[in-house]
């Protein structure tokens, strides 16, 4: 999944899932120290791991209950780029390593009242 | 339980080394109205067993289990695969709700074990794949890279009955 194939795949995902347009988008740029464990909270948010993370972060792991995005070992018969809910993102490399995440964090929105919506332009009420 | 005529959808997959994470999809029927019961099935090779059987008292988990829907993409199920010596409270599931509710504690739920008990889930028409995912622990313990099965049935009624 590369990070133009995200941009393309969030607004699907989101409507697929049922959100709408009501979402954001966010980038994070995470700074793993080495051999450290990090756990990223991303309940009600959806991440996504661009496939350069595979070539230019060796040695990250980020695994959640939808599976797991590893480049180093063997042991798993498919990569997982969506990851929500409790995210462990492993460095298990000797020297700290950076990565760069994709949030999309769908948002709650209210109905608005038909009193309080904007006339459409030209038309009379 | 078993008055009810109930269809049985089967879905396995291989796990080979220690901590393998296996991925897998279950494609539900067209007529799946209501899902009554999910259970795991792991036959370990001979020689997890025969650790197993060595142990006195040996691990119940064969491995962790996650499913979700790919739309509107919950997870609905987190639990461990109990091995079929093992005791079923060990093993109760985090819980299991319908696409799009909240993931809440329920009692009543099949799993691995021998614990029948029955779970209404109403499907909705517009959810028809299940994403799994699944993460070795049985030969993480026993130390040995032997490949065994994972069976996952799906209890479900048809619609129309």
């Amino acid at each position: 999944m590369t990070t133009s194939f995200i941009q393309e795949t969030i607004p699907v995902r989101m409507r697929e899932m049922g959100f709408g347009r009501n979402y954001h988008v966010q980038m994070r740029t995470l700074t793993i120290p080495a051999n450290a464990i990090f756990v990223f909270p991303a309940f009600n948010t959806w991440l996504y791991c661009p496939y350069e993370l595979l070539n230019t972060a060796v040695g990250i792991t980020v695994e959640s209950a939808y599976g797991i995005l590893d480049s180093t070992g063997t042991g798993y018969n498919e990569q997982q780029f969506e990851h929500t809910g409790q995210v462990t993102i492993t460095n298990t490399q000797p020297s700290p390593l950076t990565l760069t995440l994709m949030l999309a964090i769908p948002q709650v929105t209210k109905t608005k009242h038909q009193s309080q919506a904007k006339p459409e332009h030209g038309k009379a009420i | 339980m078993l008055s009810r005529q109930i269809r049985i959808l089967k879905e396995s997959f291989e796990v080979f080394r220690v901590e393998d994470r296996r991925t897998f999809d279950i494609t539900l029927p067209c007529d799946v109205y209501k899902v009554v019961g999910i259970n795991f099935v792991v036959n370990p090779g001979n020689g997890n067993w025969n650790k197993l059987l060595a142990t006195p008292w040996p691990e119940n988990t064969a491995g962790n289990i996650s499913l979700r829907w790919h739309a509107p993409g919950d997870v609905f199920l987190q639990t461990t695969v109990a091995l079929e010596m093992s005791y079923e409270m060990n093993h109760g599931p985090l819980g299991i709700v319908a696409p799009g509710g909240t993931l809440a504690k329920r009692t009543e739920f099949w799993y691995s074990g021998r614990n029948y008990r029955p779970i209404d889930v109403e499907i909705d028409s517009n959810h028809r794949v299940i994403h799994g995912f699944y993460k070795d622990v049985l030969n993480k313990l026993g130390r040995v890279e032997e490949a065994y099965t994972v069976h996952v049935y799906l209890y479900y009624e048809r619609t129309g009955q």
